[in-house]
């Protein structure tokens, strides 16, 4: 009896102290992961998550920067959506450039990408050529496009030697955002070269063997082509939206080249786009909670975009390996 | 575990009102007495310029040097607003600012970034308004404080052709919007298809800095009452646009669209300039416009003016506004710093020295009398648009120049058709106004 009850508190022992030593053990190794991860797990804090818990919280204060933060509640999402003229302003220009100019560029590259892909002779200096624009520094490309499309420039002079009525690109509001969209199908070499790597991956034999069936050129390319590419058509797709969202820089370059005192959207607001406006509003204005805002917004339209194309993709997207 | 994520929340709540920025240790300024000696310092101060501009700005700042031996001031070039209000509130500001324009003027003002110079001066003996014309001193202030002191400025005027005035029988420049309109339209010729061969002036608000026409004295309109904008209920705004408006239709608003689309805006700092070359006869056009005729070797026989307004007491009024200069309140040596912002911005030597050099109105009476900028006949007119008591920037609000931009895009709109009813249309604008001020 007195053997059985020394012997079973030792066994108890021994039991408790091999969980512990596991435990220890754990903790040691959830320790080390965390060592090694903490690199990126300060940087993900200081970087990423502050930031965005910060501005989060701006977003309910009147912040300009020149004293502490005022709790407004909704206020500024109020402004945003009833008092703020130049919000839907540049909410209609953005949508017009994420639906017409996104397409339109994807389009344009799949139709290079597609001239690339049938060139025989001098095919890696057509590729230079094509991509060649997309290395241009984004001011440069403003002013040569400033210049390229005055009212007197060449463009408007090889139009009037056709008599094709001349635009005032960048004087005539209805006319500036597809003197911008120009511009942005000028230097599609990134999505171009994305989609021609695709379009030699297509396999040969899946055209010999259509075309035995009697298959021509735009069966093929509706039947093949568009599905075999389709992964990398949604990623074009899918980083255009996001990219047509948060346009700035050349819409920014251009309206400070042609109005007077520098002023974003020129003309009349027709290049003031989201991400113009929410600049304008943080670094002219110093509205730093407002600014905020408007980003959360943009942050949730994109968000909302991303989500409904990834909910859609099974539909019209064509892995072939699944 | 709930008890944790409310300890996590609360912690990232403080260190989020924790990082929100502050102005701390603002210390009270004493100017140094005559005679007072001062251990040497080295100060930085940050200005908008660069360039030609920031090398002359270098050799007025040599020159407080050689009159203040202890005294060094390191330029920064090339700082925005948006820089030095950062400096200020993270802690980090520069001894001394220099502000491109009086927007954000109110909002330094209003928040206590920068001090009251008004006070400051009169410690040390000075009275600002005996030495500043008022309609300059009021650019620098807000709500009675004096927080920057105007270092050079702008003025805006008319600048006319003489020779197409004498070749056109107009013996002097209009002094009303009705004179404008009416010289304007006697100097326009066209081409055979009926494009506009030269434009006796181009009253858009897009074109150059047309866009100034309806922001200054020519309307004379108020811009706020009563802390509310007044676009509605001051008429004068109603007046103005029909105005405008009524001359582009009668000229034709698309042929003067196609012939500021031909010109090109990018064309105005250039010798290509629409005035410079002879095609248009008339601009509105800031002092700065001298030196561009002379330096682009423009062969054209110009005169400057004030700009005609709609109501003739305002004439030789105009809008003004130039660079400011101060210091912020968290300045680490404000007494240093005092004495380099009164040296540039009171010295009539300094004042005299950099407005020669940089071609903009000098902002003292003495200066205004003694410089060589200001004896030049073509700046005469600036000169006198500066003295003018009427001349104003637009009413300064702490929300910067969202006012100006907002109903800039109106007039914009309205220009193009789009808006049937003015007053409707300027009520609207005066509620996002309001919106917008509120917000800052």
């Amino acid at each position: 009896m007195s053997a059985i009850t020394t012997r079973l508190p030792a066994a108890a022992a021994s039991t408790a102290s091999a969980q512990q030593r596991k435990a220890r053990a754990n903790r040691r190794r959830r320790l080390t992961v965390l060592a090694f991860m903490s690199p990126w797990i300060i940087g993900f804090c200081a970087f990423v998550a502050y930031p965005m818990l910060a501005s989060l919280y701006f977003s309910f204060t009147s912040y300009n920067l020149s004293s502490s933060p005022k709790w407004v509640g909704l206020s500024n999402y109020r402004l945003a959506f009833g008092h703020d003229p130049i919000f839907w302003t540049a909410v209609r220009n953005t949508v017009w450039l994420v639906c017409i100019a996104v397409p339109i560029k994807i389009l344009i590259a799949l139709g290079i990408g597609l001239f690339l892909v049938r060139v025989k002779r001098g095919s890696s200096f057509y590729r230079t050529i094509a991509y060649l624009p997309a290395m241009v520094p984004v001011v440069a490309a403003g002013l040569a496009f400033t210049y390229l499309l005055n009212a007197d420039g060449p463009l408007n002079r090889i139009l009037g030697f056709f008599h094709i009525p001349k635009p005032l690109w960048f004087t005539d509001p209805s006319w500036a955002k597809p003197g911008l969209s120009l511009m942005m199908f000028w230097a599609v070499g990134n999505t171009m070269v994305i989609l021609l790597s695709s379009l030699l991956e297509v396999p040969k034999d899946l055209y010999e063997a259509s075309s035995i069936d009697g298959a021509g050129p735009l069966r093929q390319f509706r039947r093949i082509t568009i599905p075999m590419i389709s992964p990398v058509l949604y990623f074009a797709l899918l980083t255009g939206i996001i990219d047509g969202f948060q346009y700035f820089s050349q819409a920014y370059v251009i309206s400070k080249t042609i109005s007077p005192d520098g002023i974003l959207g020129a003309p009349n607001n027709s290049t003031m786009f989201y991400g113009t406006w929410l600049y304008q509003q943080g670094y002219s204005y110093f509205n730093m909670g407002y600014a905020a805002a408007l980003s959360w917004v943009l942050f949730i339209a994109i968000l909302a975009v991303t989500l409904v194309l990834v909910r859609t993709q099974r539909r019209w997207v064509y892995y072939s390996g699944s | 575990m709930i008890r944790s994520r409310l300890a996590i929340l609360l912690v990232m709540a403080l260190v989020l009102l924790g990082c929100s920025a502050r102005i701390t240790n603002s210390k009270p300024i004493v100017p140094l007495r005559p005679g007072q000696t001062h251990a040497p310092t080295t100060l930085t101060m940050w200005s908008f310029h660069t360039g030609p501009e920031a090398k002359q700005v270098q050799n007025v700042l040599d020159r407080l040097h050689k009159a203040y031996p202890w005294l060094t001031v390191r330029l920064v070039q090339g700082k925005t607003d948006f820089d030095v209000l950062q400096g200020i509130y993270s802690g980090h500001p520069p001894d001394i600012a220099v502000l491109a324009g009086p927007a954000n003027v109110a909002k330094f003002c209003d928040t206590g970034g920068m001090p009251d110079l008004g006070t400051v001066a009169q410690k040390d003996g000075i009275d600002l308004a005996k030495i500043i014309p008022p309609a300059v001193l009021k650019t620098a202030s807000y709500k009675g404080k004096t927080c920057v002191l105007p270092w050079l400025t702008d003025a805006y005027g008319l600048y006319y052709n003489k020779t197409m005035f004498k070749k056109a029988g107009i013996s002097h420049p209009p002094r009303s919007l009705a004179e404008l309109e009416a010289d304007g339209k006697k100097l326009t010729t066209y081409n055979a298809d009926g494009s506009i061969k030269v434009a006796g002036f181009v009253p858009l608000s897009s074109f150059y800095h047309s866009g100034h026409l309806d922001q200054g004295p020519a309307f004379g309109a108020d811009w706020y009452k009563n802390g509310k904008s007044a676009m509605a209920t001051d008429p004068r705004w109603a007046e103005g646009l029909t105005w405008q408006r009524n001359y582009e239709r009668s000229v034709g608003y698309g042929k003067l669209q196609q012939f500021a689309g031909k010109i090109g805006q990018d064309s105005e700092y250039t010798p290509a300039n629409a005035f410079e070359t002879g095609q248009v006869a008339m601009i509105l056009d800031g002092e700065w416009r001298v030196g561009y005729l002379n330096s682009d070797k423009s062969k054209v026989d110009y005169g400057t003016a004030p700009f005609p307004t709609l109501d003739p007491a305002n004439y030789g009024s105009g809008q003004i506004g130039g660079t400011m200069i101060s210091m912020p309140s968290t300045a680490k040596d404000p007494a240093a710093s005092w004495v380099a912002v009164k040296y540039l911005a009171l010295n009539t030597g300094a004042l005299n020295q950099i407005a020669d050099t940089l071609q903009n109105v000098p902002t003292t009476y003495e200066s205004l009398k003694t410089s060589a900028y200001s004896k030049e006949p073509p700046n005469r007119a600036f000169v006198k648009i500066l003295e003018d008591p009427k001349s104003v920037w637009k009413q300064p609000v702490p929300a910067g120049q969202v006012d100006g931009d907002l109903q800039g895009l109106f007039v914009q709109q309205y220009e193009a058709g789009s808006g049937k009813n003015l007053k409707q249309g300027l009520a609207k604008l005066a509620k996002n106004i309001d919106s917008q001020v509120a917000v800052g």
